[in-house]
């Protein structure tokens, strides 16, 4: 499972166009322009930094009512919960069942995988190297899809506006789901995968030293 | 499609690989890390002439789609319609201005810039020119790429439909066809640019 | 590591096989941009082609208007969208831009009206409730011009009557609009016809004209001779007939009405239905536009030496109980130098009144002369006008003309502008009179009741106190004897003593008996 990283040749490949590249003594790729560097820049930290913000965010966002209905039987507040449990209750259970698996599961899967990863890469594991990088793959893959909620509130919103019937205005728990999705998006992006297999390679004898 | 293909498409230039930092020879046949499977260059054809047409196809449909309402609601004989900026207004409004720009800037800022950043850098190149500003398109399309989601956006207007049916009659505008159109040319051209090919062509065309 | 750069084949699709001919297969995947570009080019022309003409209508207030909401109905069905509502360049009214159907362009000309339909309560009722629910909508009403016309000034409130209802349109002239209002009710028969839909100050301000509408199939009743009157609220009148009282409805109790009625008395007067927009008087109440108007008026003036109070201008005069006229003036009369002061009254006859009694079927106009003739004739015979008292309670009076076989023979002078006609003093059937008499025998029962009182003091005393003094001495020597040590007491109280023991005794010789019943015959032990 190991192999020569660029890293131990001095070279860094370029995330964005793919040229391998060294970030000494410019920090820059040559081709494309964009910052090259061995390992994304204090990524640990980073990391830390947007999980637990994210974490921080999550009980407000599952807390806090997403939907506000106005109507003439009453106010009423949704969570993100409550509307699974009132699709499920009206029949969509499929729907009912893909809102629940986007909007609650992802969200704390992603963030308890990534500060299983995080914790991992800070230990310098060795163990079940393939299994941490497929698992951060299906993190970057599927942490766009737990958007669907604030794409759900925002059509409610803008579509249930007849005054005297019922409206829907947006709770302020969606600001903060929103957030928890873009954080965990920005965490899962600073994270360096290629830490992952780090540890692995420092028990090979060096080529050259960097 | 060159003249002399191979077999199979090759890197033709060493790399590393993006997650486990492998260095790699031009000479790879599969397009895949030996190491940990991650992808290092997409199979298939990849031509420019296909890329161009449906970027532009996209590129128009997406303009028309925010042009005319997506999506419609008839309660008690009243119509409420939308347009997708129109429902960002409507959060806007509702004092929730952060998630407003967040959708708009992901179900239409965002692939906007996708697709005519792709337009502009494959038609000079099928021209055999180089695109002026290219690298910087690149690198803004590269950061743009992971924010534009077109297709959870879909999915999430569904959602709100089917919980819309048991209380109102609800109609999909011309716009939501448009739409899914967009999101099926996305999908469709992610399989088929490499951004190794469009520097590839980069080098070769005129200065 | 080599980076250097590979001179392999490229992979763009920028080298092509020598020749000219570009392999067919590529040039498939351009249908997908045409397509694309057809269809947004179908969409918008589609847009463009569904989009109608817009318009601007100028409101005095936005309420209840909403950007992209409101809609434009015409018979309930939608034509058109207020897309933007701003204020007006002077900033007094509202600009509303409304984007109408393409279908509806034929609806908007120049006297094409729209106003904004809220709940509204009003006169006419309550209107506009579903609106509530639904939110505020603009209604039109098109016009009939054929000039199409794009900025319009809307109307602040709904129009009664909308192109399409049919009837037709009367004036009323009257002296002030009463308790009238816009969408009173106007009646015929008690049924409501039509409404009241406007009215307007007569330019030189002595009069109002109202308009009513009065609806199909209704509107054929409103004849030339139709009399139009105030139906407003209750009508109590308290007159020299007696207590009147006469309401049309509910409705009009509260809001006012307008009723007419065609009968009247000239029967032979064509009945023709009133053109749309003919002018009618309206009276005060139903008496008063039942009036026949008369044709002949004869002024004649009384002189009453009497007070005529209770008596107005108005009041009416009557012959036999025959209203026969009124009372036009009521004047002082001074003559002979300020010594003796009278009132003249003048009153308006109306011969038609006495005339249509008879049975006299030859001549239908009395000319003056032959009236004068009849009045000379009358007057010989005692035709005589006196002051009567109408109503108890109100004191009202009014004059009657009577005859009096006993009156002063006297004559007409028909040389006056206005001729005088011989009136009599009034009869003890006044109530003064009556009271006077009452006074009377008032006084006499007094002076009665004095002389009895004057007789009690003079008689009757004097025995009194003789009578008295001897009861007195009987009472005296009452008391002497039955005082406690008079002889009398004393005897009396021996005898009581005696009487006592006796009964011990009797009660002793009892008890014997009782225990020794032989003691009889034995005697004691």
């Amino acid at each position: 499972m190991s192999g020569l990283q660029a890293i131990r040749t001095g070279t860094a490949t370029c995330l964005t166009c793919g040229m391998l590249g060294s970030p000494i003594p410019r920090p820059v790729c040559k081709r494309c322009g964009s910052s090259l560097h061995f390992r994304k820049p204090n990524n640990i930290q980073r990391t830390w930094a947007y999980l637990i913000a994210a974490y921080v965010l999550y009980l407000p966002a599952n807390l806090l009512p997403i939907t506000i209905t106005r109507s003439i039987f009453g106010t009423q507040h949704d969570t993100i919960m409550s509307g699974v449990v009132y699709l499920w209750h009206s029949g969509s259970w499929a729907i009912s069942l893909i809102v629940f698996i986007a909007s609650v599961v992802v969200p704390l899967l992603k963030l308890f995988s990534l500060t299983l990863l995080v914790i991992s890469v800070q230990r310098r594991w060795c163990g079940e190297v393939m299994r941490r990088a497929k698992l951060y793959r299906i993190l970057e893959a599927i942490g766009r899809w737990s958007m669907l909620d604030v794409y759900v509130v925002t059509i409610l919103v803008a579509l249930v506006r007849a005054e005297s019937l019922a409206t829907i205005s947006p709770g302020s728990g969606v600001l903060a789901f929103a957030a928890v999705v873009i954080l965990s998006m920005l965490a899962a992006m600073a994270f360096d995968p290629r830490l992952i297999w780090d540890p692995l390679d420092e028990t090979q004898p060096k080529e050259n030293v960097k | 499609m060159t003249s002399r293909s191979a077999p199979k498409q090759t890197l033709q230039t060493a790399t590393a690989c993006p997650e486990c930092d492998l260095l790699v020879d031009g000479t790879t046949n599969s397009g895949h890390c030996s190491r940990c499977g991650a992808r290092l260059y997409r199979q298939g054809r990849h031509s420019l002439d296909n890329t161009l047409a449906l970027a532009c196809s996209a590129l128009v449909l997406l303009i028309a789609a925010n042009a005319f309402p997506i999506v419609g609601l008839d309660i008690q004989g009243q119509r409420i319609e939308t347009t997708v900026i129109g429902a960002a207004v409507s959060l806007w409004r509702e004092e929730m201005g952060m998630v407003a720009i967040l959708v708009l800037l992901s179900t239409t800022v965002l692939p906007l810039i996708e697709l005519a950043g792709l337009v502009w850098m494959a038609l000079p190149l099928r021209l055999g020119k180089r695109p002026p500003g290219f690298s910087w398109v690149f690198r803004v399309l590269h950061m743009a790429h992971p924010w534009a989601m077109i297709e959870v956006f879909i999915m999430g207007l569904l959602v709100a439909l089917v919980k819309l049916t048991n209380v109102a009659d609800v109609f999909a505008g011309a716009a939501a066809w448009c739409f899914g159109c967009v999101m099926l040319l996305l999908a469709i051209l992610h399989t088929i640019v490499e951004p190794r090919d469009l520097w590839q062509a980069w080098e070769e065309a005129e200065q | 590591m080599n980076l250097g750069k590979n001179s392999a084949a490229s992979v763009t699709s920028n080298n092509f096989p020598t020749g000219n001919s570009r392999s067919r297969k590529e040039l498939l995947i351009w249908i997908v941009p045409a397509l694309a570009v057809l269809i947004a080019i179908g969409l918008a022309v589609q847009a463009v082609l569904m989009r109608g003409p817009e318009i601007t209508i100028q409101f005095p207030t936005a309420e209840g208007l909403e950007v992209n909401k409101t809609k434009i109905k015409y018979k309930d069905v939608e034509i058109g969208m207020a897309t933007s509502i701003a204020l007006s360049d002077d900033q007094r009214s509202v600009k509303v831009t409304v984007a109408m159907a393409k279908q509806a362009e034929s609806l908007l000309v120049k006297d094409s009206r729209f106003w904004i339909v809220r709940p509204r309560i009003g006169a006419g009722g309550i209107s506009g409730l579903s609106t509530m629910l639904s939110g505020a909508f603009i209604s039109i009403d098109p016009g009939s011009s054929h000039e199409p016309y794009h900025n319009f000034i809307g109307l602040d409130t709904p129009p009664l009557i909308v192109s399409g209802m049919s009837g037709r349109q009367f004036l009323l002239t009257a002296d002030d609009l009463g308790s009238l209002d816009i969408g009173a009710p106007v009646y015929y028969r008690r049924i409501p016809v039509g409404r009241v839909v406007g009215y307007a100050m007569h330019p030189d301000g002595k009069a109002v004209s109202v308009r009513i509408f009065v609806d199909a199939p209704f509107d054929r009743f409103v004849t030339t001779a139709s009399r139009f009157w105030h139906a407003s609220g209750i009508d109590v009148s308290l007159d020299s007939e007696g207590v009147k009282m006469d309401i049309q409805s509910l409705v009009s109790l509260a809001v006012g009405g307008v009723a007419f009625t065609n009968s009247s008395d000239a029967k032979d007067v064509a009945m023709e239905e009133a053109l749309a927009e003919s002018e009618f008087p309206l009276f005060n109440d139903r008496t008063d536009a039942l009036k026949v108007p008369d044709t002949l008026v004869q002024k004649f003036v009384l002189i009453f030496d009497e007070s005529v109070r209770g008596l107005t201008v108005g009041s009416p005069v009557d012959f036999r109980g025959l209203p026969a006229g009124e009372v036009s003036r009521i004047d002082l009369d001074v003559r002979s130098a300020g010594a003796d002061v009278t009132m003249a009254v003048e009153i308006s006859l109306y011969p038609d009144r006495l005339a249509s009694r008879q049975r006299d079927q030859s001549a239908q106009t009395q000319s003056s002369s032959s009236l004068r003739q009849i009045i000379d004739s009358m007057v010989v015979n005692g035709l005589r006008a006196q002051l009567r008292t109408a109503n108890l309670l109100t004191g009202q009076r009014y004059v009657a003309l009577d005859f009096f076989p006993k009156a002063k023979a006297t004559q007409m002078n028909w040389a006056q502008t206005i001729p005088q006609l011989p009136t009599q003093a009034g009869s003890l059937d006044s109530l003064q009179d009556q009271l006077q008499s009452v006074v009377e025998a008032m006084h006499k029962t007094l002076e009665h009741t004095d002389k009895l009182v004057v007789n009690i003091d003079k008689n009757v005393i004097p025995e009194l106190s003789a009578t008295l003094i001897d009861a007195r001495s009987t009472l005296n020597q009452a008391e002497r004897v039955l005082a406690s040590d008079s002889p009398t007491q004393l005897q009396l109280r021996d005898t009581l003593r005696e009487v006592g023991r006796a009964a011990t005794a009797v009660r002793d010789l009892a008890d014997l008996l009782e225990r020794h019943p032989q003691a009889l015959i034995t005697g004691r032990k």
